[in-house]
This record gives structure tokens, sequence and C-alpha cells, in this order.
């Protein structure tokens, strides 16, 4: 599938989760990965690492894969340190 | 300090809104919408043509990287059509629909079909605002595309099998087929030809059956 567009979308997602939060910046992003998503992991993982470093929060992010039974790809968390710590 | 933050955020939820909204457009107009996949040249605008002759108030909406070859197509044979080119998209999503609704009279219409991008990957799965998925598979495509292309077999409420007129021609493994699709799916599986309208009609007469059971 086209993993490119669903990279794009999970980093917008972190980005403006971040923002909300009053992050400084996101340390791990959890994203859980359904198998029958139609989506592929090492895909992904390819184009967060190209992404991630077009834009400020996520330079340094770390993204975290758990396997999941039917078809959603959706993230369950982000960690990271607040503004001002 | 590292905090978390808990989130439930889905990354197929913005196309998935808008298919919600759309859903509800064809709802209030008890407009019944089907999603017709497959790979290049397996027979899709072909089907929709036959499909004309037998549902009434049909309206087509196309979708192709370029051209509006089946658009026309279409048009000569009296069935209103709208095409939408992706220029570079695999697939139609909602926000593409949802533009095109902008441009369409809906109208006294009964039957809106939706002729995805010839792709048997990417459309699987994208929600559109539609009440079914059909997907074609031609016998000139050999016998294997279902184990080859899960998912969109999988994510569809019939399988129609067309240009089974030239199964002999091609060699066409039938048995082979249906072992290969049953492991994937168990839904109906319709033969169909354009040379003969019983085919055509059986198929029809799913998808009428489909509707009545929508409400819509």
């Amino acid at each position: 599938m086209h993993e490119y567009a669903i990279t794009k979308e999970l980093l917008r997602i972190a980005r403006e989760k971040a923002k909300e939060n009053n992050l400084s910046f996101v340390k791990k992003i959890f994203l859980e990965l359904g198998v029958l998503s139609g989506y592929e992991e090492d895909s992904i993982r390819y184009y967060f690492d190209e992404l991630k470093m077009g834009g400020d929060y996520l330079r340094s992010a770390e993204l975290i894969v758990n396997e999941s039974v039917g078809n959603e790809i959706k993230i369950t968390s982000i960690t990271g340190e607040k503004n001002g710590d | 300090m590292e905090i978390e933050i808990k989130l439930d955020s889905s990354l197929t939820a913005r196309n998935d809104e808008i298919a919600k909204e759309i859903s509800k457009i064809f709802d209030e107009r008890n407009i019944f919408c089907i999603n017709v996949m497959g790979g290049p040249g397996c027979g899709k605008t072909t089907f929709i043509e036959e499909l004309s002759q037998f549902l009434p108030n049909l309206f087509v909406i196309q979708g192709d990287l370029k051209s509006d070859i089946d658009t026309k197509r279409l048009e000569e044979k009296g069935v209103k059509s709208f095409q939408i080119n992706t220029h570079s998209g695999c697939h139609l999503n909602a926000h593409m629909i949802e533009e095109a609704l902008k441009n369409i009279n809906l109208e006294g219409v009964d039957y809106l079909l939706i002729e995805n991008v010839g792709n048997l990957v990417c459309p699987a799965g994208v929600m559109l605002g539609q009440h079914m998925n059909l997907v074609l598979n031609s016998v000139t495509e050999g016998n294997d595309k279902p184990e080859k292309y899960p998912l969109i077999f999988k994510d569809s409420n019939a399988v129609i099998l067309s240009k089974y007129d030239l199964k002999e021609a091609v060699e066409f493994n039938e048995e082979e087929y249906l072992e290969r699709l049953n492991k994937v799916t168990k839904k109906p599986l319709f033969k169909i030809s354009k040379k003969d309208k019983d085919s055509i009609k059986q198929a029809v007469d799913f998808i009428i059956h489909e509707k009545d059971n929508s409400g819509k």
C-alpha cells in the first residue's frame, strides 16, 4: 500500500498532539498496526526516518510499532518532554 | 521529565470522517452506492455499461489517473457520468468523492457506481461512503489473483469473474481459481460475460437484493 501518505499523516498527528500538549520534542511514538490494515512496518519505518527530519518536534522521535489484529492503524500514545522542563 | 500522552488517533480517521458524511448524503437521498474495483483492463467499464441496461437511474463516478476515455464511453451509451483524474494517485479517496459530488446533480439517482482506479492493491479498505464493494477479476488475468492480492478480495461483498466466454481460449483453470478464492473469501462469485445477458442479470439481481436489504 502507499505507506508514504499514511506516514505523513502519522507525523502530522504526532506534531499536532505535541503542540497541543506543549511538548518541546517527541521522544516516542507508539503505533498500533493491524495485520489486515494493508500497511507494512518496514515501509512505514523507511518513510518515517526520512520524513521526521523535515520538522522540529520529531527529529529524534523513535517509532515503536505494536502489531494487532484487525485492520486499524493508529497512534496509541506519544511521549516527550514538556516545554520548560 | 518524560511524559506520556495517551491517544487513540486513527491514521485513516480524516478520510473515514469524510466518507461518513458522504454516506449520510446517500442515505438521505436513498442512493445505493457501489465501489467497483479491479485491475486495469479487467472489464470494469464494460460491466458498468452492461449494468446500465438493467439498473434504473444510474450515475457513475469514474476514476483514472488521466483522460476521460471511460466517461466518454459511458456517455455514448447514455449513462451519466463524472470523471475524476487523480493525476498520480493510485486510488480514489473520500475527499475526491466529496469534491466530485459538488459538481453532480443527484436528483433522481437510485444507483451511484464508483469505478475506482484500475488497481488490485491500493483501493482495498479505503472508505468512500459506499454501501457495497465489488471486485472484478477477468479469466485473462490468470487464476492466482485472489491469493496474490487477498485484501481487496476480502474487502468485497462479491467477486465478479469477467470475460468468462474467453475461458477456453486462455486455458483458464477454474478449479484452481476457485480453490484459491475460497481460501480468501466465501462471498458470492458471479461468472459473467457481456455476451451472456443472463449472467449479467444474476449480478444485477444480487445488487438489487443488497440494496433492498440495506433499506435504501
